[in-house]
């Protein structure tokens, strides 16, 4: 898949579909560093809120690893199995940033 | 002697009688030979004819007898005889080729008669000599005078043949001489025997020269070889030969061509003695064919140079094709770096306008918006021209109401001329009454930019946007869309140039109106793309313009404005305040369309007068009037009306206005049971006055029920293709901007809501504004279900709400439904999922009243 087919799957321009990957790649990103932060502090709800976000963002361009790790997070963290959620948000932030590379977005990842 | 045939004697004979003529010698010589012969002899000749003749004395015989005798040797043709007294014979013979008869007799002696038939026949055989002898002489004379004649003749024919031949050759020298071709002959070895003048000058020698001279001189190797192939093989066959293009040698060294012909010339005894034909000079032809040749050659290398140049130009087309693509899409690539950072600054300078900042700041923080603004308008033009430069603007093709558009447009270009005194009027015409499928967005754009460009330049009067179909095919409508100011108008020669892309009508406009000078180019292109066009007219500067946008697009369904035409509208009588001749014009137009009465006032002096006047007789069913009138104003009309106490003091009042800060709101304060904004539909119109004439007739009872609830909902069985109005709630940034694109790109108008809360404040501020609200179920601040629960409670209970959510959790959507949402829709956002269910809750809310 590159953007172009995804553009067409989505009935979307091209540039259209790369601003919206941008804004999905930055903004998950985004949500990547406070689930990352709510870890450290524990907070569930909002690791939820973060995954939530991602798995809904991902299902638009039907990334189905990306959106099936999110439902993962959210799903653990809800039970407040954090070791688990741990260890998805590496594969989280991974298939984040193959995505990235994949559609060469240029994004600024978080120590 | 063999003696000649008969026919040979008479001839001679004659000749001998004719020629000769000559009695006497001819009897002397007959005697003479007669004498030689037998000397005995004595001879007599007499020469017959019808006379006596008398013998000599010898003879003895008497005339008559001698007459006798004669006259029978004539008779017999042969000897006959008689006796003289002294009994020796006397005999006659006659000869008849002399006309004569020969007498003789032999003297001396008594001959027996062997002798007798001895001497007759001596004498017989000297006659038969005589006349030989004489014949022969005769025939030789003959002869000899023949020859004589016939060589005279032969001389004379000789001589005249001679003659004829001189002549003949001096025409044939002078033909020759003449001719403009050069004429010559050679002998056997070559040599030039004979020539032509021409050909001397052709050559370019002196007679002297070229008499005797080789043709080989004239002819250079290796042409002389042919040359001498020519002659030898005309020699050998006999048989002319022409059509030989050889190169000779003039005097001067100079080279000449000639065409060549060769046949052999005979003596008189038929051989052949050398060669004569004709040169002519080809030089000139050769010289063209030459010249011809060159140029072929010259066309040739370049055709050859041309085939590389169009290679070339081929290729650089094609790398030109490439830089073009690849610069459109830097340039893409480019708007869309750019855009990205730029929402940014425009997002956080809304963010910081709306922080605490004292009025300078907040002057700067507004400039800077402004500028980012400015910035992303530049880019989107840039883009769009990118793409149409690039041959990648593709049009859409989707159902839209033209008509729709233009008013969409209308009400998006209001807050632009608020503070400017100009009066704003969208006119639909007749025809107009197809919907069409085509790019609504694009059309839009048009649109928009004109009329943008009109409320740019002009600083007060009238804009008016007019919309018709104009052409018509089976399959296609020619819209006609006329968007006319009053503004500033454009000189003749820039009329054409503002087409151009970044082109204006010159510096002191980009500074005075800012601008770029893109969004004419890009109507023009759209307008193309279309198969239509974009012009401008204008009288001149300072005298207001036209400019003028047609496109071809293809029909969609029929729209049948009568129809839906509600029955209490015709016959009701309306009477219209408005301060704007050409408003009153165009609200005359609409209500007599509806076949209704109407009757205008420039303003509010004349209203309540005129109320009184018909009420008895004609009385009036409606007052529309605009609350900007001059003098008395709308507010002050409707509170006059109204406290009247009058019998016309409950007359329904729709209020008009253009301004912002007029709404139903305010309006009904005073009075108003309706509100329109301008500039006025016509469909906007026909709803609020079917519910206020129905609404009126159905209530009765309750009179003083709110009537702009409903006047403000647009006629959605037209809207639900472009002019419904969505409001979507939802966090995420991804799904909004996606949802956000499908939605427009699908026509709707959306606006964005970024959690529930602000969902239900956009909402209750303004009702009115949308049609249809898209809910998130989970999002910060206040989730969609809490948001549409507050909704509904605050009476909230027309608008569909659709919630969108990527929950599983079976219990979810009754959950949505249970809060009063009307539907749901599951994530990811779909976008046929989305539009068909836009139309479900559009359409069934039409049915319901809506």
């Amino acid at each position: 898949m590159d953007i172009k087919q995804l553009a067409i799957d989505l009935e979307l321009e091209e540039n259209e579909c790369r601003e919206l990957l941008e804004l999905f790649i930055n903004t998950g990103i985004s949500d990547l560093t406070v689930m990352k932060s709510a870890m450290r502090e524990c907070d569930t709800s909002l690791i939820m809120s973060a995954a939530h976000s991602i798995k809904g963002a991902a299902g638009n361009f039907n990334f189905f690893a990306l959106s099936s790790a999110a439902a993962e997070i959210e799903a653990n963290a809800r039970r407040e199995q954090l070791e688990t959620v741990r260890e998805s948000i590496t594969i989280l932030e991974n298939l984040l940033n193959e995505a990235a590379s994949f559609f060469s977005i240029e994004h600024i990842m978080p120590g | 002697m063999i003696l000649k045939k008969n026919s040979t004697m008479d001839v001679v004979t004659n000749l001998i009688l004719h020629e000769l003529n000559n009695q006497e010698d001819l009897k002397e010589a007959l005697l003479a030979l007669l004498g030689q012969t037998v000397p005995e002899g004595r001879f007599s000749v007499e020469f017959v004819g019808d006379k006596r003749y008398v013998a000599e004395t010898g003879f003895c015989l008497s005339p008559r007898s001698y007459t006798s005798l004669v006259m029978r040797a004539q008779k017999k043709q042969d000897f006959v005889s008689t006796q003289r007294p002294d009994k020796l014979p006397v005999w006659a013979l006659s000869i008849p080729e002399l006309h004569a008869v020969l007498i003789f007799y032999t003297a001396g002696r008594s001959l027996s008669r062997q002798g007798r038939q001895h001497i007759t026949r001596i004498v017989k055989l000297c006659v038969r000599l005589f006349l030989e002898k004489k014949s022969f002489e005769n025939e030789r004379e003959y002869r000899v005078t023949q020859k004589k004649q016939l060589t005279r003749k032969f001389c004379v024919l000789e001589n005249k043949y001679q003659e004829i031949l001189k002549d003949n050759e001096r025409e044939y020298r002078r033909i020759i001489k003449n001719i403009e071709d050069g004429y010559y002959e050679i002998d056997l070895s070559g040599r030039l025997s004979f020539f032509n003048d021409y050909l001397l000058k052709m050559a370019g020698y002196s007679k002297d020269e070229f008499q005797g001279m080789s043709f080989k001189n004239l002819i250079e190797p290796p042409q002389d070889k042919l040359a001498f192939q020519i002659f030898n093989r005309v020699f050998e066959t006999g048989m002319p030969s022409t059509g030989h293009e050889l190169q000779i040698v003039r005097k001067d060294g100079t080279f000449m061509y000639i065409d060549a012909s060769a046949s052999l010339i005979h003596d008189q005894n038929g051989r052949p003695v050398g060669f004569r034909g004709i040169a002519r000079d080809i030089t000139k032809r050769k010289e063209a064919e030459e010249e011809l040749r060159k140029a072929n050659y010259e066309l040739e290398k370049v055709n050859r140079q041309l085939e590389v140049a169009i290679a070339k130009a081929n290729e650089m087309a094609m790398e030109a094709a490439a830089a073009n693509k690849a610069k459109s899409e830097f340039l893409a690539n480019m708007s869309h770096e750019i855009r990205t950072p730029m929402n940014a600054i425009i997002g956080f300078t809304d963010m910081l306008l709306d922080s605490h900042l004292d009025e300078t700041q907040t002057d700067y923080a507004g400039i800077i918006k402004k500028s980012g603004e400015s910035l992303l308008a530049l880019i989107d033009d840039i883009l769009d021209l990118s793409k149409v430069e690039a041959r990648v603007m593709d049009l859409d093709e989707v159902k839209f109401d033209p008509e729709l558009i233009a008013y969409d447009v209308c009400e998006l270009i209001l807050p632009r001329i608020e503070t400017k005194p100009i009066e704003l009027m969208c006119r639909i015409g007749t025809n107009l009454n197809y919907y069409v499928n085509g790019d609504p967005g694009r059309f839009r754009q048009v649109l928009i930019n004109l009329m943008g460009n009109a409320s740019k330049f002009t600083d007060s009067g009238e804009i008016e946007l007019f919309m018709d179909i104009v052409e018509e095919t089976k399959h296609q409508v020619k819209i006609h869309v006329a968007i006319k100011d009053s503004g500033i108008g454009i000189p003749n020669d820039k009329q054409s140039v503002i087409f151009l892309p970044f082109q204006q009508c010159d510096g002191s406009t980009t500074r005075k109106y800012g601008g770029t000078g893109l969004g004419l180019s890009i109507c023009k292109q759209i307008a193309s793309l279309m198969n239509g066009d974009v012009w401008a007219e204008s009288k001149g500067e300072g005298r207001g313009s036209t400019f003028h946008f047609v496109a071809w697009i293809n029909k969609a369904a029929r729209k049948n404005f009568k129809q839906r035409l509600p029955r209490s509208l015709p016959g009701k009588q309306i009477l219209v305040v408005d301060g704007n001749a050409t408003n009153r014009r165009l609200l005359r137009e609409i209500i007599e369309s509806f076949d209704m009465h109407i009757r205008t006032f420039h303003d509010g002096t004349s209203v309540l007068p005129a109320l009184l006047d018909s009420f008895d007789n004609n009385p009036f069913h409606l007052c529309i009037v605009d609350l900007h009138i001059p003098g008395t104003n709308g507010y002050d009309l409707a509170q006059q009306i109204r406290a009247s106490h009058q019998p016309f003091s409950q007359i329904p009042l729709i209020a008009m206005s253009s301004r912002v800060k007029d709404n139903i709101h305010t309006s009904k304060q005073f009075g108003y049971d309706g509100f329109l904004s301008k500039p006025i539909r016509r469909d906007k119109l026909m709803q609020a006055m079917k519910v206020v004439f129905e609404g009126k007739e159905t209530s009765e009872t309750k009179p003083e029920q709110p009537l702009y609830k409903t006047v403000v909902l647009p006629d959605p069985a037209d809207n639900h293709l472009t002019s419904v109005r969505i409001l979507l709630a939802e966090d995420n940034p991804v799904n909004q901007k996606l949802a956000k694109i499908m939605l427009t790109k699908a026509g709707y108008h959306v606006e964005v809501a970024s959690h529930g809360l602000e969902a239900v404040e956009m909402f209750s501020t303004a009702p009115e504004r949308f049609n249809l609200i898209f809910m998130d179920v989970q999002m910060p601040e206040m989730d969609g279900l809490e948001a549409t629960r507050i909704l509904r409670q605050s009476g909230f209970h027309d608008i569909p709400i659709i919630a969108m959510t990527a929950h599983t959790i079976k219990g979810d959507q009754e959950t949505c439904i249970e809060v009063g949402m009307n539907d749901y829709i599951a994530k990811p956002i779909k976008k046929d999922v989305v539009v068909k269910t836009i139309k479900k809750w559009i359409d069934q809310g039409n049915r319901h009243g809506h």
